[in-house]
């Protein structure tokens, strides 16, 4: 027996493949030609879609598609080259293991590209299902049969399930590509109707012309014609690239017009090594073709980019001006705002001393009406000087100039001392102010003294000022390396609309219908300066009428 | 914590299936191209023939 199968071997005059792939046993350069193209553009079309987006599930799901195309065909190309009938029985098995594969995973691939999230786990099982047979029976005769020496054909004798059943579960994924992208296409809104059109065209397309060979192969024994077969990919690739640049579904424009420079590139090539017209015009007609398609979607997408470029470009040099002209006038505000503030400052420091002097008859008895007026022009005054002082501030702020005086102190005993002083006006509104904190020497923070007991009044100020009735709770308290300061009143509370713009410069919020008299810059500078001590500051709010929290948080002394 | 969940069960699923992939591969490999089991179909009138043309 032996002697028999050497015999047919050498009067087959067999040539042995080099490196797996290359020998004379492939009888013509299209099967060189189809299976490196093929095999080169399905690589890039899928590592340049990973590459650009790791993260999605689809580019992860593409890569895994177009590797093991590129496997098979590269197996494919194998079997046509080799005279070693274990590498024949062993490469074809493998083709009949991932043919399978590659339609389950357009399946897997549409329904993500579709959902944009992954399917469930149930459906995967469900997908994986068909395939297990196969795998599990793959080393069987129920696979493969045995070797074909008769006509040196050099074929696998294919068994009950590579010729039948491999192919009835590529009909039943078919089938699921088809009923999905029906129902999914009569749900969806118009632009999703075109995606999904797409896509569907194109891996129906792609199988189809993969399956045409094979079963053409299967049937008839003729494997000559399966090559064309491999001239879908470049299909499925060119609706793969029409769907990057028309609906920017892996958003890689670019890497798209890369991948089609390099094919067409690759096809010119091929044309050079191709002895036989016949072929040269079966290669040039499909080159044609690709460049027709994708050519023109890329030439569509080029024109909109450069307009697009153009337009940006006329912004981008009027934000310049505007944004110059701004820079000036801002700097103009901020030495504006430090000058009159500074102005401002002397006169009213004279109307605060001698309107005080006047109350405590430094001039002598003045009768009570006249006192009354005197009081509200102190009273004024006061107010005026706290609002000069929050733009003497933000003007040193955004100059640049704000000098912080560092040094060690306990929070909690100026919350506790602001809270007591603060207490009376509460009082006189009816409020109940309360007061808790960790011991002093758990809350000593590093900062500038004076600006923190300034924000610690604002907090404290703001929301006796905000609240009509119930309660205003002050805390300190140490938390995991942090001293937290915070109150919680019962006051207006805010939406979330107000609380995302409260610590913004001349916020004023609901607040401003309460009281007039703020200048909105009370909230904005002391975020600056807690920011400046490297510390947070945040609001809760339920909502409107359900009080808030503002807080603060610095790092504690170790 | 139900996306994790689906996730790890997901990384499971394809992790059996690649392995039970792979044992098929190398059972395959083992079975055609180490021990060679598989009957080959031969043309015996061109053996016959090779043998009459070298008497």
């Amino acid at each position: 027996m032996e002697t028999l199968i050497q015999t047919s071997i050498n009067l087959c005059q067999w040539d042995t493949a080099q490196l797996l792939i290359f020998s004379d046993n492939v009888f013509g350069t299209l099967i060189y030609y189809s299976h490196f193209f093929a095999l080169i553009l399905s690589l890039i079309v899928g590592i340049f879609v990973f590459t650009s987006n790791r993260e999605s599930l689809t580019s992860q799901i593409l890569l895994f598609m177009t590797v093991i195309f590129s496997l098979w065909v590269f197996f494919d190309l194998v079997l046509w080259a080799t005279d070693n009938s274990s590498f024949t029985m062993f490469f074809w098995s493998l083709e009949i293991l991932i043919e399978p594969m590659i339609y389950g995973a357009s399946v897997y691939f549409l329904y993500v590209f579709i959902n944009k999230n992954d399917i469930k786990t149930l459906t995967k099982i469900l997908l994986i299902l068909p395939i297990l047979p196969i795998i599990i029976l793959l080393p069987t005769k129920l696979t493969l049969l045995g070797f074909d020496l008769t006509n040196c054909d050099r074929n696998a004798v294919e068994g009950f399930l590579s010729t039948y059943y491999t192919y009835f579960i590529e009909i039943l994924y078919v089938s699921w590509i088809f009923v999905l992208s029906i129902v999914k296409y009569i749900k969806a809104v118009p632009e999703q109707k075109r995606q999904i059109f797409f896509i569907t065209l194109g891996i129906i397309l792609f199988l189809l012309s993969f399956s045409f060979g094979n079963i053409i192969g299967s049937f008839t024994d003729d494997w000559v014609v399966g090559q064309l077969g491999l001239f879908g990919m470049p299909i499925f690739a060119g609706f793969l690239a029409y769907m990057i640049v028309r609906f920017k579904t892996f958003n890689i424009k670019l890497l798209g017009a890369q991948a089609l420079v390099f094919a067409l590139g690759f096809l010119v090539l091929a044309v050079a090594f191709i002895r036989n017209i016949e072929n040269v015009k079966l290669v040039i007609a499909f080159t044609l073709l690709f460049v027709l398609l994708l050519g023109r979607a890329l030439i569509k997408s080029v024109r909109k980019e450069v307009m697009q470029r153009e337009q940006l470009q006329i912004l981008s040099e009027q934000l310049f001006d505007a944004n110059e002209k701004l820079k000036g006038l801002d700097k103009l505000k901020t030495e504006f705002l430090s000058l009159a503030s500074h102005q401002l400052r002397s006169p009213l420091t004279a109307m605060k001393g001698y309107s005080s002097m006047l109350m405590e008859g430094d001039f002598g008895e003045i009768n009570p009406k006249a006192k009354e007026a005197v009081e509200r022009i102190f009273q004024s005054t006061m107010n005026l000087t706290k609002i000069v002082e929050d733009f003497l501030n933000v003007s040193k702020i955004e100059a640049g100039g704000m000098k912080y005086e560092m040094g060690t102190f306990s929070l909690s005993e100026i919350a506790r001392d602001m809270s007591k002083d603060l207490s009376i006006t509460a009082g006189q509104k009816g409020l109940k102010l309360n007061f808790e904190s960790d011991s002093d020497t758990d809350c000593t923070v590093n900062g500038d003294r004076e600006k923190v007991r300034q924000v610690v009044l604002n907090f404290i100020d703001n929301s006796i000022k905000y609240t009509k009735e119930g309660t205003v709770n002050v805390s300190v308290k140490k938390v995991s390396g942090k001293v937290i300061f915070s109150v919680k009143d019962t006051g207006m509370g805010m939406t979330p609309e107000i609380k995302a713009t409260l610590f913004q410069k001349f916020a004023r919020g609901d607040g401003a219908r309460m009281n007039t008299g703020g200048s909105g810059l009370g909230l904005y500078l002391a975020k600056e300066i807690i920011e400046a001590h490297k510390g947070t500051v945040d609001v809760e709010s339920d909502g409107p009428g359900k009080g808030s929290n503002f807080h603060f948080e610095l790092d504690t002394i170790k | 914590m139900q996306i994790e969940a689906s996730n790890k069960k997901s990384k499971k699923l394809f992790s059996i299936f690649f392995l039970v992939v792979m044992i098929s591969i190398v059972a395959t490999y083992y079975r055609y191209v180490i021990i060679k089991d598989f009957e080959i179909t031969t043309d015996q009138d061109a053996f016959n023939e090779s043998l009459l043309e070298n008497q």
